[in-house]
């Protein structure tokens, strides 16, 4: 079942179903919005449960580099520079490094996943992308275990404006893409896995 | 009017967006503003390091060094402890019980050859030496008072510091806004 801390469910189990309307021109809402209705999708709709070992990888480097300052701060407040000097030196320098580490977490482990879920036999990973200024949305899935796809190979991606999910106002139709969703994820489970 | 205020700020669906955030998405903006905040933090005690000095850059607050420094002048400073202090250098010292430093040059040099240095500032500006600024009985400064000297200057961008300590309402209204900013503002 969803997860329970999850918020936008309201009491008795009853689903909030309260429309979600965003900025039509800010890129950055309109991603997020429908980033939002892929992972209500998946874990609230179709019951599947969500895996956040990457989200949480990226959550604990993170932790670390805050926590590395926080501690050079704390350190220098209770024994004031030229004290701390070494203390100083040695928290700035690992803040920078483990931001390094969180860039390369970002650019190689995580690459564009935003959600991974589980249908109860394997994950997927589901990627999105919106170009800045660019109203083409894609959306890919793939199990982890399938091999990474061939360059320009369309069979797992969908590649839609985003005009087409959206009306005026700019309220997601959520009916509309989650039939979209719901077809792509069809079409890639159907296909024969390695 | 103000809707159309907040929704020229985009802060209209802020909030929706917010409520549609899940714990985790919500830790990671908290994360992201500490991440901003400590990137500066961790640049400035960086920058301490390197330079040795307290307060590595300083905003000149009165004309008593004219025609060098003016008010609002940005100051990078350094205190490498085996550069001599020599007369004629423009050091940023504080005085004893007071936190405000002060930019002068020195004007005479004491040194009895087993490292006790004495020296007197005062500034281009002004018509007599700092003595009377000295604490109380207090004829001599000393390296330890010094917080650096000056390196390099950048002119007139220490107002913005000077008008924000003036007008401190300026100050918290700046940051608050920056603050909830970065902490409702989802990046992709």
């Amino acid at each position: 079942m969803a997860d329970k801390d999850d918020n936008q469910v309201a009491q008795n189990g009853t689903e909030d179903e309260k429309p979600v309307k965003i900025d039509k021109w800010d890129g950055n809402a309109v991603k997020n919005a429908l980033d939002d209705a892929v992972r209500n999708f998946f874990t609230k709709k179709q019951g599947f449960a969500e895996d956040f070992k990457v989200m949480d990888g990226r959550l604990a480097i993170s932790t670390v580099s805050v926590l590395f300052s926080l501690f050079a701060l704390a350190y220098d407040y209770l024994h004031p520079f030229p004290a701390s000097k070494w203390v100083l030196a040695f928290c700035s320098v690992s803040y920078f490094v483990s931001v390094g580490a969180l860039t390369a977490y970002l650019w190689w482990v995580e690459k564009g996943v935003f959600l991974v879920f589980n249908d109860g036999k394997t994950n997927w990973n589901v990627v999105s992308g919106l170009k800045k200024y660019d109203h083409i949305y894609t959306l890919s899935l793939a199990r982890q275990t399938d091999a990474p796809p061939k360059a320009g190979s369309k069979d797992r991606e969908i590649s839609k404006s985003v005009a087409e999910f959206f009306d005026e106002k700019g309220t997601l139709l959520t009916d509309r893409f989650e039939a979209e969703v719901m077809r792509l994820f069809r079409s890639v489970s159907e296909k024969k896995t390695r | 009017m103000s809707e159309a205020v907040l929704k020229l700020l985009g802060a209209d669906t802020m909030f929706d967006d917010l409520k549609r955030m899940n714990k985790r998405q919500v830790y990671y903006q908290v994360l992201n503003f500490g991440m901003i905040i400590s990137t500066a933090l961790m640049i400035w005690k960086g920058l301490m390091v390197v330079t040795n000095s307290e307060s590595p850059i300083v905003v000149v607050l009165s004309g008593s060094m004219e025609p060098a420094f003016f008010r609002g002048d940005l100051l990078f400073l350094t205190n490498h402890q085996e550069q001599p202090i020599k007369v004629g250098d423009i050091v940023v010292f504080k005085i004893e019980g007071r936190d405000i430093p002060i930019v002068h040059r020195v004007l005479q040099l004491h040194d009895d050859g087993n490292n006790n240095i004495k020296f007197l500032t005062k500034g281009d500006n002004n018509w007599i030496d700092d003595r009377g600024l000295y604490a109380p009985g207090q004829m001599w400064l000393q390296p330890k008072d010094v917080v650096g000297r000056a390196k390099g200057y950048v002119p007139y961008i220490g107002m913005v510091t000077i008008i924000m300590n003036d007008y401190p309402r300026v100050k918290y209204a700046v940051l608050v806004a920056l603050a909830a900013f970065v902490l409702l503002h989802r990046e992709s």
